[in-house]
């Protein structure tokens, strides 16, 4: 084939996969659920904007408006990247098994168009929504921060832009279960791992802490054998860590992670295992 | 055009379909006719690679089924086919144009043209969940005339559609015959069948049991139908 010939035919394919990807998007903004839990989360992020008012002392000491705003942004990060999460495993769980039924698949998949750019199309549609839904509210909040009290948090982008992989783990992954399991089965299982690192991190957090450390070294041979949940701990995704690690962008707080495995490493790792588990099995079954 | 060679899809303990082989020449009209799960929908199922045969060949114009190109020339029109609700018949019409590549001007044009030869230009701005079973029909059939496909793949085209929209059908599948489209029906509706098609293949428990001209299949007075029943029956 000539160059040019082979240059028509990739110009095609992205249109094609951008077409699907465009198709995917306008496809799940129009749904009432979104919008529904869009509006939700917008008032309860515009509420943060009360926080900013008052005046805070803490042990007769007035407290620094810029900290005030700097905790509860950090609060409202963790609480829109969790929405939005919840918002793609509740979209990816159906997303497939719908279009089946309702005959998308089969008047894609008839045209020339082959099964990689539809599930590509479909898993970036559904990252782009669930990406911009975080990332307006996370604008939002930076906004009202930075309009109340005259403190920019620059970081705040980027550890947008980075909690994102969580993101694209969730849909890749939710997408994959819901080829062989039922939607429940797919949202409980996301919401098990995600429970599961986040409790995980809670227990590193109060592990860290030298008056645990000290208490656990007196009492060592009463400890049950917790080498398994360890090993489980950090063998698995590591959600909630990897949120942990982006939002420490937001201040300059350093962050601490004795794992052996960096955590976004760890999420790139199985965002890569799931993005081609999925494309495999996809490939290996029947359309209907 | 297309040619099935020796093609076998088991599901577990169960041969959908058994070693089946033929050929359907550029611009023929075939049948493929059945009793209810004689294998038919398994045989259009692996010409679009919608399920991999067990074993033997299946190739569209050359190039193996699996392979993405094969389909660059298909019309498939599904036996159920749906449209989403959401969607209005020309943002059906309007997506499947861009799946097959085309551009904004050229597929605005087809569309246009395809909802006339179609009949469906007033009803195309309305969302699917307000068409009747035969509008659907009618879209589904004129999404598969986009980019002048080759190869027509029918899957019941005719369920559903009065006997006026059945004459429609018939008339719209009778004018791509001088484009040298080369067409795949399979249909229960056995007289629309006889009218259409040059050629048809009987299979029964996933079993060709006669492939040929339908002139020549057909023998002293029996109608189609006639030749169906004493092959499936007998």
């Amino acid at each position: 084939m000539s160059l040019s010939g082979m240059y028509r035919d990739n110009m095609k394919n992205n249109r094609v996969l951008l077409g699907i990807i465009r198709h995917t998007i306008s496809d799940q903004i129009r749904q009432k659920s979104f919008l529904v839990i869009f509006i939700i989360c917008g008032f309860i992020v515009l509420g943060i904007k009360n926080c900013y008012q008052g005046n805070y002392t803490i042990n007769n000491q007035q407290v620094d408006g810029g900290f005030i705003a700097l905790g509860a942004s950090k609060v409202m990060f963790h609480f829109v990247a969790t929405i939005a999460m919840i918002l793609s495993a509740l979209f990816s769980m159906r997303i497939l098994r719908k279009e089946r039924d309702e005959g998308v698949q089969s008047s894609i998949l008839s045209k020339p168009v082959s099964r990689n750019e539809y599930i590509a199309g479909k898993m970036l549609g559904l990252y782009a929504v669930a990406f911009s839904f975080m990332f307006t509210l996370h604008t939002v909040i930076f906004a009202i921060g930075f309009v109340k009290t005259g403190h920019a948090m620059p970081g705040y982008f980027l550890a947008s832009m980075l909690c994102s992989i969580d993101i694209l783990f969730v849909v890749s992954f939710v997408m994959l279960l819901s080829l062989y399991l039922p939607e429940f089965a797919c949202f409980i299982i996301i919401f098990a791992l995600g429970l599961f690192s986040c409790i995980g991190d809670g227990i590193y957090s109060v592990s860290q802490n030298q008056t645990v450390q000290q208490a656990f070294t007196q009492n060592s041979s009463q400890l049950p054998d917790i080498s398994m949940w360890k090993v489980m701990y950090l063998a698995l995704p590591k959600l909630s860590t990897s949120e942990l690690f982006s939002s420490s962008f937001i201040s300059t707080e350093s962050f601490n992670y004795a794992g052996p495995v960096h955590p976004m490493i760890n999420m790139i790792f199985y965002c890569t295992v799931s993005i081609g588990l999925l494309l495999y099995s996809f490939r290996k079954q029947d359309i209907a | 055009m297309i040619k099935i060679d020796a093609a076998s899809k088991k599901y577990g303990a169960l041969t959908a379909v058994d070693s089946v082989t033929f050929e359907i020449k550029k611009g023929e009209y075939f049948a493929l006719l059945g009793p209810n799960g004689a294998g038919k929908t398994t045989i259009v199922k692996m010409l679009l690679n919608f399920t991999t045969p067990t074993s033997g060949h299946v190739s569209i114009d050359g190039i193996p089924s699996y392979q993405t190109s094969a389909r660059a020339g298909i019309g498939y029109l599904a036996e159920n086919q749906k449209i989403s609700p959401h969607l209005s018949g020309y943002d059906y019409l309007s997506r499947c144009a861009e799946y097959i590549g085309l551009q904004n001007a050229e597929s605005k044009d087809q569309i246009e043209r395809i909802l006339d030869i179609v009949g469906m230009r007033d009803k195309a701005s309305q969302l699917s969940r307000t068409y009747s079973k035969g509008m659907v029909q009618r879209i589904g059939l004129g999404a598969c005339l986009l980019g002048k496909p080759k190869v027509l793949i029918l899957d019941e085209p005719t369920v559903g559609l009065d006997p006026i929209g059945i004459r429609e059908i018939r008339l719209i599948l009778e004018t791509l015959r001088k484009d040298g489209v080369t067409i795949l029906l399979n249909s229960h509706l056995l007289s629309e069948v006889e009218k259409i098609c040059d050629t048809a293949a009987i299979i029964k428990k996933g079993k060709l049991l006669v492939k040929d001209k339908i002139s020549s299949i057909i023998q002293g007075g029996e109608n189609l139908e006639d030749v169906f029943i004493r092959y499936v029956q007998g």
